[in-house]
């Protein structure tokens, strides 16, 4: 499992929540963990070595880098940082359990003909969605194209999953998108043919944190992406 | 810098359809003035685009090689070699030229950019593509995606047949004499992966793309052997297709 595949993090202002799922991957996966490998773009006083020091010690590689480089890029470094053929990406709240079941969800990748990215479900939300524009709107509707041995082909997930490194390393975030970079990056995805399907038996915990110091809502990143693809809003239905 | 039409060449290779090389030469005198047009032929004697429509042949420099069958490869150096001009625009023979091709455009967006080949759209088809190696280099993948875009302006990796480029850029890179088909991505994959030219599509241009399936010219076409060797070449085992399919070499 480590020669195969790295869990990659990428973490901002949340170190308890990064060390909570470092945590979570050892206890879960035991002596068959992924590789970990963390980057933090926080400011130093809010960094997870500064807080977390043990849980520091515990990834295998921890990048810090200068502050808000932003998720694109935070994930791009990951990517570009390891060799393993396939990489986990999960938020830094999230955690491994008992319903992640990593191992065999790795499995269901390498064994699904023409699946290139394979999510869990997030928490009781997660579930897979399609994409598609008609007069300028993007949809992201529930649903998928194909469903069969619990995993639903569809254009969109959570951004809890596997899969192959390369594929992803095509495709990358866009960097100039520090946040809102979810839906541009399957859209993408899309266009260019990525299989992505959802084991909706398989799941990460996830409990949302927005601790001070923390930037979620920056709009100026969802009018970025808007004006790329030609859009005017994006409905999720 | 500007680019006018007396400084571009029309570069087109044609096999055993001489109607659809007709049609496209007549399609481009209609839209434009007095355009500087070269036609290379490696058809069978009987089957050439001069001897079929010689009346249309005059107003281009025909290139009729002695042998036939030499390839698209052997053929577009031919042209390209043969251009005198600083631009060439290259066209595949069942391409037709109307004013949805905007040259105007082109050359502008050309000539304020960089840009080394700046491809137009073909119908639906000819979407900004890119190219990614996968599974440690041993298949390539060419998908839909762009790396920047500037309004229509798009940069990617592989663009459609129907590009305008510098001749001497064109004249460098050359195709590979050894493919005689399946020769577009191994291009593109030299010119923008190898040799870091910036390759471009104007999504807002386009030609008409009017595929003719004579009967002389489908066996020509589907030599498989041709694109195993051209993967072989850079060392890939397969490539996946934008639809997903995959071709093993």
């Amino acid at each position: 499992m480590r020669d195969r595949v790295t869990f990659c993090i990428k973490t901002i202002h949340r170190p308890r929540c990064c060390a909570a799922l470092v945590r979570s991957i050892y206890e879960h996966c035991g002596d068959r963990r992924p590789t970990i490998h963390v980057l933090d773009d926080g400011r130093p006083e809010l960094r997870f070595s500064r807080h977390c020091p043990e849980e520091a010690t515990m990834v295998d590689r921890l990048v810090e880098t200068e502050c808000d480089i932003g998720l694109s890029a935070g994930r791009n470094r990951l990517l570009d940082l390891g060799n393993s053929p396939v990489v986990v990406f999960t938020d830094d709240d999230h955690l491994v359990t008992e319903h992640t079941r990593l191992t065999e969800l790795v499995a269901k990748l390498d064994r699904f003909h023409n699946l290139d990215l394979l999510a869990a479900k997030s928490g009781r939300d997660g579930g897979p969605r399609l994409m598609h524009v008609k007069d300028q709107i993007l949809h992201i509707p529930e649903g998928a194209y194909r469903r069969h041995d619990f995993i639903a082909r569809c254009h969109y997930v959570s951004n809890c999953f596997v899969a192959y490194r390369d594929i992803l390393q095509a495709i990358r975030w866009d960097e100039q998108l520090k946040i809102e970079e979810h839906w541009d990056f399957f859209w993408r995805a899309k266009i260019a043919g990525v299989n992505v399907g959802v084991a909706t038996d398989h799941s990460f915990d996830h409990v949302h944190v927005d601790p001070p110091g923390y930037l979620r809502r920056r709009p100026e990143f969802l009018a970025i992406g808007k004006k790329k693809h030609g859009i005017q809003k994006v409905v999720w239905r | 810098m500007t680019i006018e039409l007396r400084d571009i060449t029309f570069c087109i290779k044609t096999i055993h359809r001489p109607w659809a090389c007709h049609r496209l030469v007549e399609s481009i005198r209609k839209h434009l003035c007095d355009p500087k047009i070269i036609v290379v032929d490696d058809g069978r004697d009987h089957l050439r685009f001069s001897k079929k429509y010689p009346k249309t042949a005059r107003h281009c420099q025909v290139i009729d090689l002695a042998e036939h069958d030499v390839g698209v490869g052997v053929g577009r150096n031919a042209a390209i070699d043969a251009a005198t001009t600083e631009y060439i625009f290259l066209l595949d023979d069942d391409h037709v030229v109307t004013p949805q091709l905007h040259l105007d455009r082109v050359c502008l967006r050309f000539a304020s950019h960089k840009i080394d080949i700046l491809g137009v759209r073909q119908g639906d088809g000819g979407q900004p593509l890119l190219l990614a190696p996968l599974m440690n280099a041993r298949r390539i993948w060419m998908y839909r995606g762009e790396h920047h875009r500037v309004g229509a302006l798009a940069w990617c990796d592989m663009s459609s047949n129907a590009f305008l480029a510098r001749r001497e850029t064109i004249a460098s890179l050359r195709w590979d004499p050894a493919l005689k088909t399946y020769e577009h991505w191994e291009f593109f994959y030299r010119a923008s992966r190898i040799e870091g030219l910036a390759v471009a599509v104007a999504t807002d241009c386009f030609v008409r793309h009017a595929h003719v399936q004579a009967k002389n010219y489908g066996g020509l076409r589907g030599r498989a052997r041709f694109r195993a060797m051209g993967l072989r070449k850079h060392g890939f085992h397969s490539m996946r297709y934008p639809g997903g399919t995959i071709v093993h070499a």
